[in-house]
């Protein structure tokens, strides 16, 4: 497959996006990293950079109005109130989802939580507002548990997202990923999304792909990484090939182009 | 199409309790059919030109014309009101003032917005007219709807955004209330609107929408739609089949046909 496949989400079509046969795995060798490391460190910078999908899917503007809400905690409690199932069952989403939330509020309690952080405000809302919190978690753990289930067993949580520091570029790229299949030395990586993909929703995509790899310590490139909109109804699916990692790493350098044109015009 | 009336003091949840247990006769439900169906009345009415804005269909879309008073700012905060507290009362969170509660979750869960600005600009009594509207709503919400249990899975403010026609039609939903599941071998899926005006035909309307945009969301048709009016206390729920679905389609091209005409 080249290019972004669409599907829909019904059974065939999930069952057609996670079928990797014949992709061959493809890995990120010593001098790729220093080719890359050496692109972000020839655009300067002022401060220590972080890059993501996002900044690349809105062509490297910055997220400065950003701010904890029910809805853009949803994923952050949602996926560990998911991986509180995982391991125990029995427990159903709204009891894994208060799990999630004590979690955030021991770090708050015991000074670990830094300011502005979920655990921070998580401790000073008040009592409707957490409802609405568990409410909207328990929502997304809900739906994301219930496609994971038509994405066959070996599916699984993500421990955590994927981080890569680029060595002496002041440079952090970060790449999201939500669950993972894995069965042998296959992989795949699986995004969940809110709204409707966008034009640059492919871009996204191929970033975070690209980031994974980087992250892995062998340099493994998992073979397909696969975008879920369940609000839209929809996949896009990428498969891991050399090509698809070039372009991401790319989208990424050139998010690093704007965000450092950004600055500079601020500054002057 | 069945659709049934539940005795004075039956929650929805009881209600769709029974008709769960009910045995129905097996419905093939088609929904790639209904797909086609939609795209080739699309086809048929905006043929291959696409449109630079795209043509956005809601459930409002329906109940505009019927109900009008619902769609004052006020009927629209009342609304807004009630769907929180529904939120809470369906993962069986306690609460502690209706009125108050509700307002706080409204205004962590919308952010900044019109709606929030002319909240904020409410004189005394308006706001005062509001609270008492909200709590006798309130009351005839815990009444009628009931907990879900958690193994129903209950989902709340459940959003679907459904691009059709190359993205020239976009249908834009959002269900208040989704219990139990889809596993790909058949839907026992339920989809519950709360709302604050009193039930008509719009309201039908409406139902057959939610119906239509899960079988194309999820390539299931949902087993049940079901509403409650807190403003009467009445409720209402359907058996989701090939009828209905086709009845929501035809309902959604001549929503669409109207807005071309409109443009």
């Amino acid at each position: 497959m080249n290019g972004v496949m669409q599907r829909d989400l019904t059974n065939t079509s999930l069952d057609e996006v996670r079928n990797i046969e014949g992709i061959a795995p493809v890995i990120i060798t010593s001098e790729q990293r220093d080719a890359l490391a050496v692109r972000f460190r020839s655009i300067p910078t002022t401060h220590h950079r972080r890059l993501d999908a996002w900044m690349v899917e809105k062509a490297g503007i910055q997220s400065s109005d950003f701010a904890w809400s029910p809805i853009t905690s949803r994923r952050v409690l949602g996926n560990a109130a998911l991986r509180y199932v995982e391991r125990t069952p029995q427990m159903t989403y709204s009891e894994a989802v208060y799990e999630a939330l004590a979690d955030q509020l021991d770090r708050a309690a015991r000074g670990h939580a830094r300011t502005g952080s979920l655990g921070q405000w998580i401790a000073n809302l008040d009592h409707p507002i957490v409802g609405i919190v568990v409410a909207e978690a328990t929502t997304w753990a809900t739906q994301m548990h219930q496609i994971m289930g038509r994405l066959g067993p070996e599916i699984a949580m993500a421990a955590v997202d994927a981080y890569y520091d680029v060595a002496g570029a002041r440079t952090t790229l970060r790449g999201r990923r939500d669950a993972r299949i894995e069965a042998g030395s296959d992989r795949i990586v699986v995004r969940f999304r809110s709204g409707l993909p966008g034009r640059t929703a492919g871009s996204g995509l191929r970033a975070d792909l690209a980031v994974d790899a980087l992250a892995d310590p062998q340099g493994r490139v998992a073979q397909r990484i696969i975008g879920i909109w369940p609000e839209a109804g929809v996949a896009l699916a990428l498969d891991g090939t050399m090509e698809t990692l070039r372009a991401g790493a790319r989208d990424l350098v050139r998010s690093a182009i704007v965000e450092h044109r950004q600055y500079s015009r601020i500054a002057a | 199409m069945t659709t049934t009336a539940a005795p004075p003091m039956m929650t929805l949840i009881d209600s769709l309790r029974d008709a769960r247990r009910t045995a129905t006769s097996e419905i093939a439900l088609d929904s790639a059919g209904i797909r086609s169906a939609l795209a080739d009345g699309l086809y048929s009415l905006l043929g291959e030109a696409q449109p630079t804005t795209p043509y956005v269909i809601r459930p409002s879309s329906f109940r505009h014309e019927l109900a009008p008073s619902s769609y004052t700012p006020f009927g629209r905060m009342r609304g807004a009101l009630i769907t929180q507290l529904m939120r809470l009362i369906a993962i069986d969170f306690p609460i502690n003032n209706i009125f108050t509660d509700a307002v706080a979750a409204w205004r962590a869960s919308e952010g900044a917005s019109e709606l929030v600005e002319a909240f904020a600009g409410l004189d005394d009594d308006e706001r005062a007219r509001l609270a008492t509207e909200v709590v006798a709503h309130g009351v005839v919400l815990q009444q009628r709807l009931g907990t879900p249990p958690s193994a129903w899975l209950p989902r709340t403010a459940v959003r679907s955004a459904i691009r059709l026609g190359g993205g020239g039609v976009i249908l834009r939903d959002h269900i208040d209330l989704v219990i139990g599941s889809a596993n790909g071998m058949g839907s026992g899926v339920a989809l519950v609107d709360i709302t604050t005006a009193t039930l008509d035909e719009s309201m039908e309307k409406a139902l057959r929408f939610h119906a239509v945009v899960e079988t194309l969301k999820s390539g299931l048709a949902p087993r049940f739609v079901a509403t409650l009016s807190t403003a009467t206390g009445q409720l209402w729920r359907l058996n989701v089949d090939n009828e209905l679905l086709n009845r929501g389609v035809g309902e959604i091209l001549s929503t669409l046909d109207a807005l071309v005409a409109r443009r």
